[in-house]
Parts: C-alpha cells; sequence; structure tokens
C-alpha cells in the first residue's frame, strides 16, 4: 500500500508534465491543424537557456527559461508557419520536422553534442517525509507549477475575451475571422502560450535530469504527442488527461513489471496506448467532428 | 457604398463569377437573388476576402477590398451573416455576441441593449449553449452577433434558408426594421420573390452571370424574369 502511493506522487508528477507538454501541443493543433513536432526542440531550446543562466540569481534563470522557448515559438510562427498557413496537412507536417532539425543543428553547430550538465534549484531535489512517504519538493514544484498553469489558462480561455475568441477560433477560424478576430494575433498568442508551456517543461525536466543535450525534445515530444492523441488531438482538456493517464500507466508498469521484463515497459506502455487508439480512433474525451482549418 | 466591377471569380480556372458589377448605395436593401449554384455565396466570399477574384474590383467607402485580408475588412465596416450561420456551438449565446465586439468596435451599451431587444429570445438564453438554439433562432444570434459590431454594410448569405415560414417573415422583418435605422444591407437569398418585393433594387444573378436588375416593378414586368427566376407561370 505504501509503495502504491509512492508510485501514485512518481506518476502524478511524470503525468503532470506530459500534460503540460500535451496541452503545449492541442493549444497550437486546435488553432492551426498543425501538429507542431519542433515543439519538443523548444524545451530543448529553453533548457540551454536555462543552462546558460545556471549561475543568475533562481529566479532570473527561472525568467529565462520561460522567456526563450516564447520567443522562439514567436519567430518560428512568424518566419516558418505562416507562410505555409492553409497549406495542406502534409506541407504543414514537412514545415515542423524541418524546424525542428533545424533547431537540433543550430545547436549542434553552435554547441557540442555532449550533454552538459546543469544543476538547477538543487534545493528541490530534496526530498520530504509525510505519512511514510519520501516525497521531493520537485515533484511538489511540478504537480503545483501544473496546477496553476491549468487553472489559469482555464480562467483565461473561458473568461477573457481574448480566451473565447481563441476557442471560437478554434471551432471555426474563418467564421472567426468573418466576425473581425485578427488570425495573426490569435495565432501568435497560441504560440506565445504554447511556447511558456514548454519553457515550463524545460525547466522542470532539466531540474529533474540535470542536464541538457540537442535532441533532448525528441521524447518529450513523442510522449506529449501520445498524450494528446489519447485524449483527442484539439481537446484541451483531453491532452491534460491524456498525459496523466500516460504518466500513470508508465509509473505502474515501470513499478509492477517484472524485473526481466523491464526493458520492455515502453513497449507495454504503447501497446496499451495503441489498444486505446484502436477502441477509440478520435480520443478519449473527443466528440466533435473535423472542422474548418485555417 | 459598395461598387463591385466587372468581378470575375474562378475556381481553378472554372468560372464561377464573370463580369459582375452591382453597387449598394447608402441606406439601401439591395438583393441578390438566383439559383443555386449562380455564384451568389462566391461574390459574397470575395468580398469577404476568402476567395481570390482574377480580375474586377470591390470598393467599399472609397477602400479597395481585394487582397485585404478577411478580418480588415470586416474592420472597414462590413459585417458578415455568413451561409449556413456558423454559430460557434461550443460556445455560449453570449460568447457568440461577444465575437460582435472583435471588429474593434468596443462594447456599447446602448447599442447590446437595442440588438438584445430586436431578439427577446437570445436574452432568454444568454447563458446557454448556442448549439442547443433552433435553426430560427441560431440565425436570429447570427444577425445579431453582426449588428454588435456596428456595420455600416450588412451582407447576409441566404439567411432564410431551411427556416420554418413564420420564421422567414420575421427575418424579413427584421431587415426592413434595420433599414430604417440606417442599416445598408446586401441581401443574397434564393426566395426570390420576397427578395424582389422588399429590396429597393435586385440583382439576378444566374450561371455566374448578372442576368437582370431593377425595381420589384421593373423585374415583375419582366415575363421572362418571372418565369425563370420568380417561379411564377405567366
Ligand atoms: N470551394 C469551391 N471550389 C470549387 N468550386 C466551388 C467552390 N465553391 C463553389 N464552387 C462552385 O462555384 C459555383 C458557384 O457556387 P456558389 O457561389 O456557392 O453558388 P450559390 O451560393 O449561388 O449557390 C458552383 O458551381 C459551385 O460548385
Ligand atoms: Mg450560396
Amino acid at each position: 500500500m505504501h509503495a502504491f502511493f509512492q508510485h501514485l506522487i512518481d506518476s502524478i508528477s511524470l503525468g503532470s508534465l506530459y500534460a503540460v507538454m500535451g496541452l503545449s501541443i492541442a493549444l497550437v493543433f486546435g488553432i492551426m491543424r498543425l501538429v507542431n513536432f519542433a515543439q519538443g526542440d523548444l524545451v530543448m531550446v529553453g533548457a540551454y537557456g536555462s543552462a546558460f543562466a545556471t549561475h543568475a540569481p533562481w529566479i532570473l534563470t527561472l525568467v529565462i527559461t520561460l522567456v526563450v522557448p516564447v520567443v522562439f515559438a514567436l519567430v518560428i510562427e512568424r518566419i516558418a508557419f505562416r507562410p505555409v498557413r492553409g497549406a495542406s496537412d502534409s506541407t504543414l507536417l514537412v514545415t515542423s520536422f524541418a524546424v525542428s532539425y533545424l533547431l537540433q543543428s543550430l545547436v549542434l553547430l553552435f554547441l557540442t553534442s555532449t550533454p552538459r550538465g546543469v544543476s538547477l534549484a538543487p534545493a528541490l531535489g530534496h526530498p520530504f517525509h509525510v505519512a511514510g512517504l519520501l516525497v521531493p519538493w520537485l515533484d511538489v514544484a511540478t504537480i503545483g507549477a501544473t496546477a496553476f498553469l491549468l487553472t489559469t489558462l482555464t480562467w483565461f480561455l473561458a473568461k477573457t475575451r481574448t480566451g473565447v475568441y481563441m476557442r471560437a477560433a478554434a471551432e471555426d477560424f474563418t467564421t472567426a475571422r468573418l466576425m473581425g478576430v485578427r488570425a495573426n494575433r490569435i495565432i501568435a498568442i497560441a504560440f506565445a502560450i504554447s511556447g511558456l508551456l514548454t519553457g515550463v517543461t524545460a525547466y522542470l525536466t532539466v531540474a529533474q535530469s540535470g542536464q541538457v543535450y540537442p535532441t533532448m525534445g525528441v521524447n518529450l515530444l513523442l510522449v506529449a504527442f501520445v498524450a494528446t492523441t489519447i485524449g483527442g488531438l484539439g481537446s484541451l482538456s483531453g491532452a491534460v488527461f491524456g498525459g496523466y493517464l500516460l504518466g500513470i500507466i508508465t509509473v505502474f508498469i515501470g513499478a509492477y513489471f517484472p524485473r526481466s521484463l523491464s526493458s520492455f515497459t515502453q513497449a507495454f506502455t504503447y501497446a496499451i496506448v495503441i489498444a486505446i487508439l484502436v477502441y477509440r480512433p478520435q480520443g478519449l474525451l473527443t466528440w466533435r467532428s473535423p472542422r474548418t482549418r485555417v | 457604398m459598395l461598387r463591385v466591377e466587372g468581378l470575375s471569380v474562378a475556381y481553378r480556372k472554372v468560372p464561377a463569377l464573370s463580369e459582375v458589377t452591382l453597387e449598394v448605395g447608402e441606406g439601401q436593401l439591395v438583393g441578390l437573388i438566383g439559383p443555386n449554384g449562380a455564384g451568389k455565396s462566391t461574390l459574397v466570399k470575395t468580398i469577404a476576402g476568402l476567395v481570390k477574384a482574377t480580375s474586377g474590383s470591390i470598393v467599399f467607402d472609397g477602400n479597395s477590398l481585394l487582397g485585404k485580408a478577411t478580418e480588415d475588412i470586416v474592420r472597414l465596416g462590413v459585417g458578415f451573416v455568413p451561409e449556413g450561420r456558423h454559430i460557434f456551438q461550443t460556445l455560449s449565446v453570449e460568447e457568440n455576441l461577444s465575437l460582435g465586439y472583435a471588429s474593434g468596435r468596443g462594447f456599447d451599451a446602448s447599442t447590446h441593449d437595442a440588438v438584445l431587444d430586436r431578439f427577446p429570445i437570445l436574452r432568454r438564453y444568454y447563458r446557454d449553449s448556442a448549439a442547443g438554439l433552433s435553426g430560427g433562432e441560431q440565425q436570429q444570434l447570427a444577425i445579431a452577433r453582426a449588428l454588435l459590431a456596428r456595420p455600416r454594410l450588412l451582407i447576409l448569405d441566404e439567411p432564410s434558408l431551411g427556416l420554418a415560414p413564420l420564421m422567414v417573415d420575421s427575418v424579413f422583418e427584421v431587415l426592413v426594421s434595420l433599414q430604417r435605422d440606417g442599416v445598408t444591407i446586401l441581401l443574397v437569398e434564393q426566395n426570390a420573390s420576397r427578395t424582389v418585393a422588399t429590396a429597393d433594387r435586385t440583382y439576378v444573378l444566374g450561371a455566374g452571370h448578372i442576368r437582370a436588375q431593377g425595381t420589384s416593378a421593373e423585374l415583375l414586368s419582366r415575363e421572362d424574369m418571372l418565369e425563370t427566376y420568380l417561379g411564377k407561370k405567366v
């Protein structure tokens, strides 16, 4: 029982990371019908930001880690995605892959491919005891930051005028424009928010793993993409739900699987994911039909 | 106020509009009728900047609209009630109405009240999901949403489509009263006889060409018009 709760905390913490990352993908997809595969590399870019600012006061390091992906997200939107807006799905997809490789190559070119050790917020690495459980402060920070982000984003989308326009644009972009909603601005806001979410992911990931390297975003991207697909692409709550579900599946399979099979845990995780998608190809939390894209 | 001149539009080389010329004067209610596939919606979409023209010009209030982004056209003061209403199903009635303020004209309490007074049903369902509204109610919402932007020109694409006869009556009544309040209107319809009777002037579109134009009396005096477009045996 004790071990179960320990795993539960681990899985919620991991699921939080996946959820935030999934949300950043779903947000852009909702508005542009674009799966931005460069989203993982924005995590990497933010992580390098934190590496360069690691000796600054922690609040400054945090701000830099958050701001760098936002800036990159806005620049990418402006120079890579805006010119192909409204193009076919495959064009958008190829563009996002190209941006992804470009970001990785730039880092390889100007920095190195060897992982760089970074000690972010070492204080968060210490655990504390509660009811016989060992809880790292980092898990608390991860879960807390995620809860805060989800609440704020929900409030923004539900209560602010810009949030309502974003939801309208996500449902029917053309009609939103017919009402005067500025396409460029609403898409830029979506990219900025998703950049911020990747920045948070970057900070928490680096704090956890203690290293940065050019391909560090690739696996995270894959996991987050799977999370959004489980929940239903384009559904924000679905992405969050899928993130937590994937976190739980991953941790519990890792924990309760026989040691001899431990190298297959990923395979089993994705087997479950495939089973879910066979059962519900549209995702668990999707009921909407496909709509117009930009 | 709006002048379309020599406008041609093609979808992948297949012409949809050929040399269309049309004018809507300040304060007028102008009709545009024609059978299914005539190119009516294409004209609306071209004015809205959603479809590219191959040649011709569209001028609104001295501004050329061709090449402008849709949202910028709306921001110049053109309001749209699109074909099929296009209510945001995932938003509430209130949120749908708030899209009326997306065009840059700020919230104005007296306009808001006046529009809701015109469509009391929207007040009743104000906080409910717009998806639950009937077709007629959704059409009222679509018109109200456009009116909140206080457009100088309102363009409606087949607002009576799919509505019960009583609802059709009320849509036409609303348009007449809007015109009385000074709104300039371009009304695109398949309901030809109603439109011709209501509009100051009506254009008849057929296969991408303007076939005829005139006041109700002028059109009704042309036997070919009556038979072909107004569905009346002479
Ligand atoms: N997106 C499109 N692509 C290709 N052809 C189209 C498209 N939209 C309309 N058309 C064609 O253009 C013609 C005019 O259509 P439309 O403007 O919708 O007519 P209306 O609104 O008068 O019914 C039709 O022949 C239609 O098939
Ligand atoms: Mg039409």
